[in-house]
């Protein structure tokens, strides 16, 4: 599976001009330059672009420039997210655009992007490409926690500069309590401990023992109400006999054939010289059919529905769905040579210009568009909703026929109440209300109990609470491992020397295991910048490579903002980029080589995985580090993320 | 296969041409050039269905075509399907048009309004439901428009010609 990369980054200005910042995938990508040029700039614009709500660009990028956009590919599928900037002010805008398809170009201007749509529904679509699914959490817990958003990658793609060298601070947005806690609750999705179709299945689980216990306790009650019920209906019966309006009942006959009896008795012809309308019944009836053709329609799009989600999780939600064909070409004949029109079917000129000119509007179609949606979460939602009607339906349907009930009981007083012997009445009257009370609804057929129970089985066997606790574990302890082999490449200083780190997600937390000692150490304990600098580049490495080995549903990027900081404290804001080019080495600088060789050699080494250096220093004896520099915004070049010379905006 | 007569009239040229003038006018307003045919093959199934008519409620032009998707999910359900049962009636339809000259199938596949223009009366004479069907063609138009190109459309849709 290719991996989502960024291609490009770039800014649309007022009048037409546009900033390109162009990066190679899989590769390591360096922008060096002096504060203040707009290189955490780009962060925000990626973040901008995966639809955060709130714009965090800075003041003078967002006077110059009307549009932000990030192009991103995987292989040959392409995908080109753009936002609207607010004027300064304004906190936001909902304007986003989408699309995706192979050889996408630039726009030009705002009105040159495709697929103008709000900030949800682009949020999905990125989900859909990049395949993150949608787990439905407990639909009972408050909000849709665990519902895995492409907001909660984020975490995992940059490591900002409150982040690269902190104790407190694990992963970006963690800082912020109220955004910590779905990430956190996300994190075994991404982990691939859980994945949609158990989420699925464990929603289905719930419902499924929830109806049998209903329809147990109803059977239980059942069963109890039955010997009373015999009884009073082998009393009715024998009392019908004494009037002669019966035989005499058989005393071990079963329910049903008693309460059939009673029926029949119950509608024993009586004389009566008044009836209730009829054109009411026949209403009731014919509501009752539509009820009935409705809800099997319903049950249609259900199973539809159904069908549809089967498909979008039935291959482990990894595999790239085929897109639905349309028989066009075939329709209009198109795939021979065209001698005549493919609308009118007129032989002439015009008629072969327009099939051609069909044929190429359906090759571009079909070229350029690439199947990146795995995975319709939404059909989920639709399914509920689906059963939720069908149940609204059936509470009605319960109605009509008691409201028919209530006509037919309507006419049998009237036959009462005509002259036939009283007692005969009075008893058929006493009938049909025991009938009424022992048959509290039209008997439905319950459900087959053992299927049900057969249905749930299968389910649990599927659904494992424990499994899914062993597949979290054994993600945290494959992810420890990544994680201290990269720290054994990265330069520390005691007590983090040959140390081991231990990752958990609970918290989450990284703990440091001393070498020699065994000791545990917790981030405060260890100390030194150098350390937790090199413990946070191990572990961002370290997820992104368990990512890809278990195809998590990240783009595989990982943008770094400063690994120098804690080896060049920026002494004010005004720094120009530092060139470093061989004279005498200290330390510090032997320890950012070091970092530099690790980044190199480990972006080498994983195949999708593209890293983003934002970077002070500028390493002018290193020629992999001059070749995979794409810009350098120094004071003496002039040069910046946003030129210098683009007009303002005018709408502030 | 003889249609029968009911549902002919749902589906009678005359008619779905209608609604397609409908889609090209409002296509034609935000995108000059007009819908390329294969879209129309896409929007014309969608606006009579009846089945999908609900999903039009609390919509409006602006809604968007990617964000109505998101709201209705059901619309993509079985989609190819039901525009390949109904590629017939759209050439009809386009047929139609070109002939009443309400249409042109103009340079490069792509449908323009026609010199002669249909009377408001006739529209508004058509009863309720008929007249719900144009004005979905209508919204879907101005959605395709504004989504991007005929490829783009095609992608939410989640289809390929």
């Amino acid at each position: 599976m290719t991996r989502w990369n960024i291609a490009t980054i770039f800014f649309l200005g007022v009048s037409g001009q546009r900033r390109e910042v162009t990066f190679a995938a899989d590769e390591l990508n360096i922008i060096t330059g002096a504060s203040g040029t707009g290189k955490s700039t780009l962060i925000k614009a990626i973040d901008y672009c995966l639809g955060s709500s709130k714009c965090e660009l800075p003041a003078h990028v967002r006077r110059r420039s009307i549009a932000v956009g990030v192009k991103w590919v995987a292989g040959d599928a392409e995908m080109i997210i753009g936002r609207v900037i607010p004027p300064v002010g304004q906190a936001t805008s909902t304007r986003m655009f989408t699309s995706t398809g192979r050889n996408l170009p630039l726009p030009e201007t705002v009105d040159e992007f495709e697929g103008t749509t709000t900030v949800e529904a682009a949020k999905a679509f990125i989900e859909r490409a990049f395949g993150i699914g949608d787990v439905i959490s407990e639909p009972d817990a408050a909000a849709a926690r665990g519902r895995a958003t492409v907001r909660h990658v984020t975490p995992y793609l940059f490591v900002t500069k409150e982040v690269i060298y902190s104790e407190s601070t694990l992963l970006h947005g963690l800082e912020k309590a109220d955004k910590a806690r779905d990430i956190i609750a996300a994190m075994p999705y991404f982990l691939r401990a859980t994945d949609e179709a158990s989420a699925i299945d464990e929603r289905r689980l719930r419902q499924l023992q929830r109806a049998l216990e209903k329809e147990e306790a109803k059977a239980r009650s059942r069963a109890a109400a039955e010997t009373a019920l015999k009884q009073r209906a082998t009393n009715l019966l024998t009392e019908a006999h004494r009037i002669g309006l019966a035989k005499s009942p058989s005393l071990d006959a079963p329910e049903a054939t008693l309460l059939a009896e009673l029926k029949t008795i119950g509608e024993t012809p009586l004389q009566a010289n008044t009836y209730p309308d009829e054109g009411e019944l026949g209403a009731l009836n014919r509501r009752r059919r539509e009820i009935l053709a409705e809800v099997s329609a319903l049950r249609r799009h259900l199973q539809a529905t159904r069908t549809a989600l089967r498909e979008a999780t039935g291959f482990q939600g990894a595999v790239l769905r085929q897109r639905d064909k349309l028989m066009l070409a075939e329709h209009l004949h198109l795939d021979g040579i065209a001698e005549v029109c493919p609308v009118c079917e007129a032989p002439s000129e015009r008629g072969r210009e327009a099939a051609r000119a069909l044929r190429t509007t359906l090759t571009k179609v079909r070229a350029e568009s690439v199947a990146v949606e795995r995975v319709r979460p939404r059909l989920v939602e639709h399914d509920r909703a689906l059963e939720e009607e069908i149940g609204q339906l059936n509470i009605e349907l319960r109605r009509i026929d008691d409201q028919i009930q209530t006509w037919l009981r309507q006419s049998e007083e009237t036959r009462r109440l005509a002259d036939l012997g009283q007692l005969r009445a009075h008893l058929l009257g006493r009938i049909s209300f025991f009938l009424e009370a022992s048959v509290d609804e039209p008997r439905q057929a319950t459900r087959d109990l053992s299927v049900l129970r057969a249905e749930i089985a299968e389910l649990e066997a599927r659904v494992d609470k424990e499994a899914k606790e062993i597949k979290l574990r054994r993600a945290e302890a494959r992810i420890s491992q990544f994680a201290s082999e990269a720290f054994v490449a990265l330069p520390t200083v005691a007590p983090c020397i040959g140390s081991e780190l231990d990752f958990s997600s609970r918290q989450p937390e990284v703990t440091v295991i001393e070498e020699e000692s065994g000791a545990v150490l917790r981030l405060p304990d260890v100390g030194s910048d150098q350390n937790y600098l090199a413990i946070h580049i191990a572990l961002s490495f370290a997820l992104q490579r368990y990512f890809q080995t278990v195809n998590a549903p990240v783009p595989g990027l990982l943008v770094l903002d400063q690994i120098s900081r804690p080896y060049f404290p920026t002494s004010g804001e005004d720094e120009d980029e530092a060139e470093i080019s061989g004279d005498e080495e200290d330390e510090d600088v032997q320890a950012m080589r070091k970092h530099i060789d690790f980044l190199f050699s480990e972006t080498a080494r994983r195949k999708g995985l593209q890293v983003l250096l934002i970077e002070h220093a500028y390493f002018a004896d290193d020629p992999r580090y001059v070749n995979a520099t794409r810009e350098r915004w120094t004071r003496a070049s002039g040069q910046a993320l946003i030129p210098l010379n683009w007009p303002a905006r005018g709408d502030e | 296969m003889r249609i029968a007569h009911d549902v002919y009239a749902e589906t009678n040229p005359a008619f779905c041409a209608s609604a397609l003038v409908e889609f090209t006018k409002t296509y034609a307003s935000v995108r000059p050039d007009g819908p390329e045919t294969p879209a129309a093959y896409l929007a014309l199934p969608i606006a009579l269905s009846g089945e999908l008519a609900s999903t039009f409620t609390g919509t409006n032009k602006n809604t968007g075509l990617l964000e109505w998707l998101e709201r209705s999910p059901q619309v993509q359900v079985g989609l190819a399907k039901r525009v390949n049962a109904s590629l017939d009636i759209v050439t009809e339809a386009i047929r139609f048009g070109c002939f009443t000259q309400l249409l042109i199938f103009g340079e490069g596949a792509f449908l323009r309004l026609g010199d002669k223009k249909l009377k408001p009366s006739a529209i508004s004479a058509l009863g309720d439901e008929p007249a719900q069907t144009i004005k979905r063609a209508g919204r879907l138009g101005h959605w395709f428009a504004t989504a991007g190109s005929t490829r783009t459309v095609f992608d939410m849709m989640g289809i390929t010609a």
